[in-house]
């Protein structure tokens, strides 16, 4: 190529450069249009906005061409201080740009995996190792870039014709796309062949400034361009399939979502605050949960439909406010608490998803919130009383001592309801839990304005009384009490006792916590308790006595009379101190178990059948039962459960003879006979002194100690005609005996008056029955076991056989 | 979509832009240093000659005595020289590697006025006359292999080159 000039000029350099300027325009438009689209194409591929990663080789190929035509464009060369770079960079540009070229048209235009699909891979690789080679040769000095020239034209001719044929085959093969390709690869290829033919071998014509090159490089972009048009549109109308479809699925989840939905746009105020909260949407849910219709919704003001909203966030209105669209402003914001709306609750997601608007998701938790509540009350609560339980109790205390300087003067009142462990054991626990109700009914009305009660124990209630001073703490003790006996008089169920300590801020000069105030509380209740042990005693046994008097028709004057008796039999037997209190508290309460037999037994005139009399002998073991369980009967115990023990052993429960047979026992026995004997009953009149006195002559050594008989005969007859009707309770104080001094602690009347409740109450837990029976039994049910030929002695008996009743009481021998 | 379509107009005219301000900055830059501040306005427009008259030969030049090159000399004619029609190349070298070219400048009433030619791939020396005016790349083949480039040559005349001859001696680089 020696000699080969392709411009010569004369004349100013100005007007010389203008004149290249406008030989070569044409080659700059080209190459830089080639480079614009590659850069749009390879943009578009690494922001991603469409992915098919293929295209990425159409970048670069157009890229690497337009920088090729660039780099050979005389006007570039012109103003660069190094213009034989240029020459090096358009061969750089020129060898690789095939390489692109080949990879983009075999993954879009070729049938995939096939021998010419491989073939134009093979010829890109091949393109690319040239390139290589080429440049390293030249740079190591050995082969100049010049040379490889025309060893890139023999191979760029086989790419074309490699292009051709690959682009012939798929079209063949049914690749519709490839169609447009060939005319775009063959005007590349001939005007690239023809360009170098030229370049090479035209000596002769006169050759134009890369004309044919240019003509082809048109052919190839255009092919180019509508080949990115139908990829465009092909785009474009699947994302417009896309949007549709997502438009519709939104619009679905939007209407059908559960949640309610409001869009909202907000208007100010000229201060910047919010002013309305216009809805421009809601859903479907939403009109549900507030009833009205997305008519009346739209166009109307959020916030006076719902005006909790605006207390809801109102720093996000100000900051939706002052800030731009930033991402912290789109973010949702949900409500930690539930929101009360309209009588339900509510959790909000709120988010902004443009400026001056603002969307609302209402999830109704309604249910859960109630849930919650229930859990939480549950968690807080004493099921049984409804106060608080002893947990919160132990938070409160916590809270009220971290505050404890703004809540003086502070009081605390400590409540023990007396006796619910022994009404809970000898009545169950319906009527502990009836005691308790009642107690917490009292409680509540005294104290439920001004306080905290919480039942911290089985029978232990505590109130805490922030800002009340002693004195007001006192008036409603004493409230609290009026309470109890109004309510104990009102009803004959169950009665009321309490145990009360009281204590206050007030009383210590010094600061203390609030634990310490509750230790003093409790401290005072525990004093109150011992102070009325005494007392709560008498009253133990008088309700059993008034139990065993209001339920028995035998028992009117009975229990006095044989306790008149007892004494008067201790004091001839030279009884100590404690068998005299045994045997006294004995007389009064053997009978107790009667509380267990059913009614219809108890109260049965005629005679009692093998099984009535089975059940009626079970009052023994329940009237032990009873009394083994407190601590002030359980002395007596014993005695009760062997009160119907006969001296030859043909007694009940174990059949003990003898002196087995406890000393009081045996005692009670003779005494109990004698009085039945001798007083009048409803079915039967009473039998003089010395009648009963020769019965029960005859039953010693069956019935009764032989010994005891003796000395009581000899007390009634040495006492006189009347011992037996006379000798009542009077003697009893002459014994020099508290019959009411039973033990240290006591147990409170409350006990032994719910014990006569029990009757009323006809309870069916084994406690029922009817104590009215009194003494009765000892009538109906001694005949069978007094019976000598050991059959059943009321077995020839009619109903209301006075004589039969009354012989049972003293013993079989005389109706035998 | 709309992100879509939004994006691409942004890269589009980000582009557009960078590839207008870069051209367009270059050739003004170098319009207005080289051109406008140097050149008197009357000669911006249709002040270009192109030298047509060009003629070829085959080889090189024998170097007399004086070192002068022989075929500088007018008074040697012996025919050797062959019209061509410029742009263009001269017809096949066949065996030769080297080659002259010269062609007689116009008689232009021009100041500062500037030979512009552009040579592919070839080193090249310039002669008004019998004195070099201009020179590119090293005048041999053993020395190096790398490309010498296609570049544009501009050589500034002397005042008095109306008329005269200038002698283009292509430095016989390329094999092809």
């Amino acid at each position: 190529m020696t000699g080969y000039l392709t411009q010569a000029f004369v004349g100013h350099r100005a007007a010389i450069y203008i004149d290249i300027f406008k030989m070569n325009i044409s080659t700059l438009l080209i190459g830089s249009l080639c480079i614009f689209l590659g850069l749009a194409i390879i943009m578009i591929q690494v922001l991603s906005l469409y992915r098919r990663n293929s295209d990425i080789y159409l970048g670069l190929g157009s890229v690497f061409i337009g920088g090729w035509l660039l780099m050979e464009c005389n006007l570039i060369q012109l103003f660069t201080p190094a213009p034989v770079s240029m020459t090096y960079a358009a061969n750089f540009f020129v060898y690789l740009a095939p390489v692109f070229l080949l990879l983009f048209v075999e993954r879009n235009y070729i049938v995939e995996n096939t021998s010419y699909a491989r073939l134009m891979r093979i010829q890109a690789m091949l393109h690319a190792i040239f390139a290589v080679a080429a440049f390293a040769l030249d740079f190591l000095g050995l082969v100049s870039v010049l040379y490889s020239v025309r060893v890139f034209t023999f191979m760029f001719a086989a790419t074309v014709l490699i292009g051709v044929y690959a682009t012939v085959r798929s079209i063949i093969a049914g690749k519709k796309s490839a169609r447009i390709l060939i005319i775009g690869i063959l005007a590349l290829g001939i005007s690239g062949l023809m360009d170098t033919f030229l370049f090479f071998y035209n000596t002769s014509q006169q050759q134009k400034d890369n004309i044919v090159s240019e003509a082809g490089m048109l052919v190839f972009l255009t092919v180019l361009m509508i080949n990115a048009a139908l990829e465009l549109k092909q785009l474009y109308k699947q994302i417009e399939q896309q949007s549709k479809e997502t438009e519709t699925n939104y619009k679905s989840l939007f209407t059908n979502m559960t949640d309610g939905f409001t869009l909202n746009r907000l208007e100010y105020d000229d201060d910047g605050h919010l002013k309305h909260c216009i809805i421009c949407e809601v859903n479907d849910a939403f009109s549900e949960q507030f009833g009205l219709g997305r008519d009346e919704l739209v166009g109307s003001d959020l916030l006076e439909l719902l005006p909790e909203i605006a207390d809801i966030c109102p720093e996000r209105y100000d900051y939706l406010d002052a800030a731009e669209e930033t991402a912290a402003v789109r973010e949702a914001h949900i409500t930690d608490e539930a929101v009360r709306l309209r009588g339900k609750w509510y959790k909000l997601s709120i988010f902004f998803p443009q400026k001056d608007h603002m969307s609302i998701i209402f999830s109704d938790v309604t249910a859960m919130k109630k849930a919650e509540e229930t859990i939480r009350r549950q968690a807080y609560t004493d099921s049984m009383t409804g106060f608080c339980n002893r947990l919160f109790f132990e938070s409160e205390m916590l809270r009220m001592n971290a505050d404890l300087d703004t809540l003086k003067p502070l009081s605390i009142v400590v409540i023990d309801i007396d006796g619910l462990k022994i009404t809970n054991d000898t009545f169950g626990h319906n009527a502990g839990d009836e005691l308790l109700k009642k107690a917490a009914s009292i409680i509540r009305k005294v104290f439920r304005n001004c306080g905290s009660i919480s039942r911290i124990g089985g029978d232990e209630f505590c109130v805490l009384l922030p800002n009340t001073d002693l004195k007001t703490a006192q008036e409603k003790i004493e409230h609290l009490l009026k309470l109890q006996n109004r309510l104990n008089n009102i009803y004959s169920d169950i009665p009321i006792g309490m145990s009360i300590g009281l204590a206050s801020t007030e009383e210590s000069e010094k600061e203390e916590d609030i634990y310490s105030v509750y230790r003093r509380a409790d401290d005072d209740m525990y004093r109150y308790k011992i102070g009325q042990t005494s007392s709560a005693k008498s009253r133990v046994v008088d309700m059993l006595l008034a139990a065993l008097a209001e339920k028995d028709f035998v028992a009117q004057g009975h229990v006095e009379r044989i306790s008149g008796l007892c004494m008067q039999m201790a004091d001839a037997l030279d009884l100590n101190e404690g068998q005299k209190r045994n045997l006294l508290l004995l007389s009064k309460i053997h009978d107790l178990g009667k509380i267990g037999v059913p009614d219809d037994i108890l109260n049965k005139p005629g005679k009692l059948t093998k099984k009535e009399f089975e059940k009626m002998k079970t009052h023994v073991n329940i009237g032990f039962n009873i009394a083994s369980r407190a601590k002030e009967l359980v002395s007596v115990a014993p005695f009760i459960l062997h009160h119907h023990e006969h001296w030859n052993g043909t007694g009940y429960p174990d059949g003990l003879k003898g002196e087995e047979i406890p000393l009081e026992c045996r005692i009670l026995s003779i005494i109990d006979a004698y009085d039945a004997m001798t007083n009048d009953r409803p079915y039967h009149k009473g039998i003089s002194v010395d009648e009963a006195l020769e019965e029960i002559q005859k039953c010693a050594g069956k019935q009764f100690d032989p010994f005891l008989v003796e000395k009581f005969i000899e007390i009634i007859k040495g006492a006189g005609k009347d011992a037996g009707g006379e000798a009542d309770g009077t003697d009893t104080a002459d014994s020099g005996v508290d019959p009411y001094d039973l033990d240290e602690t006591g147990i409170t009347y409350t006990i032994f008056n719910s014990m006569i409740d029990a009757k009323a109450d006809s309870m069916a837990n084994g406690f029922a029955g009817n104590m009215a029976c009194g003494m009765a039994d000892s009538i109906t049910g001694s005949p069978i076991e007094c019976n000598d030929d050991g059959t059943n002695a009321d077995a020839g008996k009619t109903d209301g056989d006075l004589a039969g009743e009354y012989y049972a009481a003293v013993g079989n021998s005389t109706v035998g | 979509m709309f992100r879509l379509r939004k994006s691409v107009i942004y890269a589009a005219a980000f582009i557009a832009a960078a590839a207008a301000i870069t051209f367009g900055v270059i050739f003004v830059a170098k319009l207005n240093k080289e051109l406008i501040s140097e050149i008197p306005s009357p000669y911006y427009h249709d002040k270009t000659f192109r030298l047509n008259n060009w003629q070829y030969r085959w080889g090189d030049s024998p170097v007399e005595a004086d070192g002068r090159f022989l075929w500088m000399d007018k008074s040697y004619d012996d025919g050797g020289w062959t019209d061509y029609e410029f742009p263009g190349r001269p017809a096949n070298s066949g065996r030769y590697r080297s080659i002259w070219i010269k062609a007689v400048l116009p008689v232009l009433d021009m100041d500062h006025a500037t030979f512009g030619l552009r040579v592919t791939q070839n080193t090249v020396e310039v002669y008004l006359e019998d004195r070099l005016i201009y020179s590119y790349g090293t005048h041999s083949i053993s020395e190096t292999v790398r490309t010498p480039g296609s570049i544009w040559h501009f050589i500034d005349l002397p005042d008095d080159f109306a008329g005269k001859t200038v002698y283009i001696r292509p430095a016989p680089l390329s094999l092809i």
